[in-house]
């Protein structure tokens, strides 16, 4: 291949938590059943849900920025998961604690 | 204010809550006991929201800002947007990131050598006197000689507005140059040639609104589920909420719109052309005609098939290995199913000069019954053969697939809208093709209506809002006119203020040519804004060489090191989109606005200061003399040559001495537009600091532009009235305040004659002689005033189809993470980890033929060059056997030194969806 980029690629190598809300949409009769699924995903809660249009309002808790799109990825291709789109990330300045240990334990 | 917080933890809980309220408003989800609505405001307090508009696609996403010192700190989907609600997809989220790559450019780059310039130099600071120096100095050695054919610009559709007419003036006002062609020439052309052909005006009828009252989606090469994502939640969103909605996808390959589909259909390169007629025929043998409606306001249509490729007419630079796709343009033996397809016998040869290339746009009218003629090969059991794209599906269940594709059309009580974008457009029949969309909603009647409608999706964020309607093309001028047009040149010289016979009434070369020009020695000096053409264009070695070997100066304007800067000569810093003043206009016709809320680094300028700026470097005397420019022949013109209207100047009261600066741009009108302006209260203006202005530059040209729009069918409002608090962009004709949903149609457009209830006003290429499919008859000329097209075009083949060394098809087109050449979303961390590499889609079974695996690396290779790619054989695109997908993100990967630079003959606009290449193991 020809030389890779020539450029920086900025790489987040502090870890720095962050949130990211969801909004996910499923068929409305599968609606419960994916909600749980959901909720079993480490760092995701489900926060409020609209059974009329299907749709599914989570947050994702991330310890790097990477992790969010990694787990955005994994969501959009769940069974029973029709779309899955970031509508805002939110990285708090005041946030300066150690990062979670695992995911999922919480 | 900040809440006082106890531990950390409850923080965090604080955070995730208010984000989920935030995301709920934002989307419209109720959510019980959200204290409040807004969300985040208790959280940052100190963060400046301001309305604006995403960076990338033809979407047109509404995006709101947050800066917080002086930097950009966040950016979420704009609730008030009605084009995407609050919410965004991953490219529209990283408009955040976008400006803060590590290697901005901050200062101009010039090649030097002993302290001069020199192409064979390294590059090297230097100050933008120096550049602009070296700019004018390599302009006026080769202006002198050669005139206005030897000098360019390559434009964009993600210039600005305001860019885009600084543009069209400086190029055609100014130096009289119609070198002025936008990338948008290698994503929307064939549409736009589609429109002026079938309606005689440019842009949808309809608008996004037609996708939540529609029964039916078609989405036709088109990958809306990656490449237009916020409208593509809209169709699921439909889908699922309302009965009996259907979406239907063809595609040359499975993709992820897809699996949102109801019914897929995998079709072969080109069949699309024979699908539509088959669909027409349908139809008509039905009797699912509208013919109310096709008698009101219809005329049938066809027009010459001897028209070539679009290649080069000379093989004097051709590669060797390419001689023989290039003999097509001259000549070509039409295979059997052409021979059907274009009503011819079968079992002769037919070997065919392609006489008509020049004249590729030539049409007259037909009578139904040739119509009907037309349509008489493209049965069921033809079209289907020909048409069917996976080896491995059966020919029945295709064919059950088409008839029902068939039926969703002719049924009368469906309402159905048709979206395309490159599949259509990149095609070497892409404005036929675009035609025979038409042709079929026409048929039926459903057309410009609410749900109903052929709607054509736009790639850039302002192919629509600046390219086409300020017209920074070969051949056009704003507000749909034509150099070509007399009247449409002494309009323009009067808004312009012009000496008659000013503006050049030739045609100049579009982007693709202007390459060829390069390379021929025609070109000598180009100017590249916003946009990456050494990375997009394709058959890209000769190009690449040209710009280094030839005696051409070359400069590029851009935020980031392109891989166009690298065959560059000089390298100018810009102002990126947050950094500068701008207004862009979407697919739907919605043209909306942002203010500039952070500053540019170092010594980065707005593209409209460095035209202002360089337009400082010429006097009238030096550009507005007689001028040689080959080719040209038109009334009133001498052969071969523009006039010199500098007494003609100086009676208007212009001096020989002035510059172009004062006749252009800053003139007295223009000056009226003061800075300070109520308007940009709490903001800055790059373009105003950067030339220590007293007047507002972006305003300015955009309300002069307006001028061309207005009264036309194409008004636009005022400057001020998109920044309003209230406004999230307007869909021209504005009138009397009021937006345009349906164009043409008489509940919704102002500008159809009253009682009517639709009218195709359009006035471009409406008198036409009569003839049948063989020919015109050559009489006298009657008028359509009023009506649309419903053109026959038949199926052709594509110039280059797999055979012999080359024995596969590539495709070649985007993935979601990337916009365009990669330049801004590479350097977003989430996006580049998320598609780092571009990738080789490819068939499992094509792949272990070839010996490769997944993650082996792949040497492609076409008759034109090589590239090397990894191999994908799962993932996002699934590949029929045969054919092969690779996206052109990624300057490791540059695909286009692998495609062909064949073009729709009527719209110049190149098909990158269809080569032959081989593909072996690295």
């Amino acid at each position: 291949m020809e030389r890779g980029t020539p450029y920086t690629i900025l790489t987040m190598t502090e870890a720095e938590w962050s949130v990211s809300g969801l909004c996910i949409t499923a068929r409305p009769e599968r609606l419960a059943a994916v909600e749980k699924m959901l909720n079993e995903r480490p760092g995701l809660e489900v926060h409020a849900r609209d059974p009329k249009s299907g749709r599914l309002i989570a947050v994702q808790e991330c310890d790097t920025v990477d992790e969010h799109q990694q787990r955005l990825r994994e969501l959009q291709a769940l069974p029973g998961v029709l779309t899955a789109d970031l509508v805002l990330h939110y990285q708090d300045p005041a946030d300066d604690i150690e990062p979670t240990t695992t995911g999922g334990s919480e | 204010m900040k809440p006082e917080m106890k531990d950390n933890l409850s923080r965090r809980d604080f955070v995730k809550t208010s984000v989920a309220a935030a995301t709920a408003a934002a989307v419209g989800v109720p959510m019980a006991g959200a204290s409040d609505p807004a969300g985040l405001d208790s959280l940052d307090g100190d963060i400046t929201w301001e309305k604006s508009v995403c960076r990338f696609c033809g979407v047109g996403c509404g995006v709101v800002v947050g800066t917080k010192d002086g930097h950009i700190a966040a950016v979420k989907g704009d609730p008030e947007s009605p084009v995407n609600r609050g919410l965004l997809c991953v490219k529209g989220y990283s408009n955040a990131y976008i400006l803060y790559g590590a290697d901005r450019l901050h200062k101009p780059l010039l090649r030097m050598k002993n302290g001069r310039f020199d192409k064979g130099g390294d590059f090297s600071e230097v100050s933008w006197e120096r550049a602009f120096d070296e700019m004018e100095r390599q302009f006026k050695r080769q202006f002198s000689k050669l005139g206005p054919t030897a000098v360019g610009i390559m434009g964009s559709g993600q210039y600005t507005i305001p860019e885009g007419y600084a543009a069209v003036k400086l190029a055609k006002a100014g130096w009289r140059s119609n070198n002025l062609d936008p990338n948008a020439r290698h994503c929307m052309a064939s549409a736009v040639a589609g429109f002026m052909q079938v309606f005689g005006i440019d842009e949808p009828a309809g608008c996004y609104d037609d996708i939540e009252l529609t029964d039916t989606i078609v989405t036709w090469g088109a990958n809306m589920a990656e490449m237009h994502p916020m409208l593509w939640a809209r169709v699921v969103d439909h889908r699922l909420r309302s009965n009996g909605v259907k979406v239907v996808n063809l595609t040359t390959y499975s993709n992820r719109t897809s699996e949102c589909a109801d019914h897929e259909l995998v079709i072969a390169p080109q069949s699309d052309l024979a699908i539509w007629n088959f669909i027409a025929r349908e139809i008509v043998k039905n009797n699912a005609v509208d013919t109310d409606f096709v008698n009101a306001h219809c005329v049938f249509a066809t027009g010459p098939t001897d028209i070539g490729f679009g290649m080069r007419e000379t093989d004097t630079f051709a590669f060797p290995a390419e001689l023989d796709t290039q003999a097509k343009q001259r000549v070509v033996t039409l295979s059997r199913e052409e021979a059907i397809a274009q009503g011819l016998d079968p079992s002769e040869e037919h070997v065919v000069e392609q006489e008509a290339a020049g004249t590729a746009n030539a049409h007259w009218l037909i009578s139904f019954d040739e119509f009907k003629k037309g349509l008489e090969p493209y049965t069921l059991d033809f079209t289907a053969e020909l048409a069917k794209g996976d080896p491995d599906e059966s020919i029945d269940d295709f064919k059950a697939k088409l008839q029902l594709l068939a039926d969703f059309y002719a049924d009368p009580n469906r309402k159905v809208v048709s979206f395309w974008t490159m599949g259509f457009n990149q095609h070497t029949r892409g404005t036929w093709v675009n035609e025979q969309a038409y042709m079929v909603h026409l048929l039926t009647g459903k057309q410009a209506k609410p749900g109903s409608g052929a709607f054509s999706l736009t790639g850039q964020p302002s192919a629509c809002g600046t390219a086409r309607e300020v017209g920074t093309f070969s051949h056009r001028l704003p507000a749909d006119m034509v150099v070509a047009n007399a009247a449409h040149r002494a309009r323009s010289e009067e808004i312009w203020k012009l000496p008659a016979k000013t503006v050049n009434p030739k045609t100049g070369s579009h982007i693709t040519q202007m390459m060829r020009d390069l390379e021929s020695g025609a070109l000598r000096w180009l100017w590249v804004q916003v946009t990456n053409p050494f990375q997009a264009t394709a058959n890209a070695n000769h190009w690449l060489r040209a710009a280094r070997e030839k005696d051409c100066f070359i400069v590029v304007s851009d935020i980031y090191p392109t891989y166009s800067c690298k065959v560059a000569d000089l390298i100018l810093p810009c102002a990126g989109h947050y950094e500068k003043w701008g207004l862009y206009g979407n697919s739907e016709r919605r043209t909306h606005s942002w203010r500039q809320v952070v500053d540019p680094p170092g010594e980065a300028r707005s593209d409209v200061w460095q035209m202002l700026e360089f337009s400082k470097r010429f006097t009238l005397a030096e550009v507005w003399g007689k001028q040689s420019v080959p080719g040209l022949a038109a009334a009133g013109f001498d052969d071969g040559k523009l006039p010199d209207v500098l007494a003609a100047a100086e009676k208007l009261g212009y001096r020989r001495d002035q510059t172009l600066y004062e006749v252009l741009f800053a003139t007295p009108a223009a000056r009226e537009f003061a800075w300070p302006d109520p308007v940009g209260a709490g903001h800055r203006c790059c373009t105003v600091e950067a030339g220590g202005l007293d007047w507002f530059p972006e305003k300015a040209l955009f309300e002069e532009y307006r001028l061309f729009g207005l009264h036309h069918a194409h008004d636009l409002a005022e400057f001020d009235t998109y920044y309003r608090d209230d406004v999230r962009g307007l869909r021209w004709p504005v009138v009397d305040g009021k937006e345009t949903r349906w164009r043409f149609n008489g509940e919704h457009d102002p500008y159809v004659k009253d009682g009517a209830d639709f009218d195709f006003y359009g006035p471009a290429m409406k008198s036409l002689e009569e003839g049948t499919l063989a020919g015109p008859d050559g009489g006298d000329k009657v008028s359509l005033a009023g009506k649309a097209k419903i053109f026959f075009r038949p199926y052709a083949a594509p110039p280059e189809s797999p055979g012999g060394d080359y024995d596969m098809w590539l495709c070649t087109g985007r993935v979601l993470e990337h916009w365009h050449s990669g330049t801004m979303t590479r350097r977003v961390p989430e996006l580049n980890a998320a598609q780092p590499r571009a990738q080789i889609f490819m068939h499992p079974a094509d792949a272990a033929a070839r010996g490769l695996e997944r993650n082996d690396v792949a040497v492609i290779e076409s008759r034109r060059g090589t590239v090397n790619a990894v191999v994908e054989i799962g993932g996002r695109n699934r590949m029929p056997k045969g054919m092969v997908y690779v996206p052109w993100f990624d300057e490791g990967v540059p695909i286009n030194k692998v495609t062909l630079d064949a073009t729709c003959p009527i719209s110049k606009q190149i098909d990158f969806k269809k080569c032959a290449v081989r593909v072996s193991k690295a």
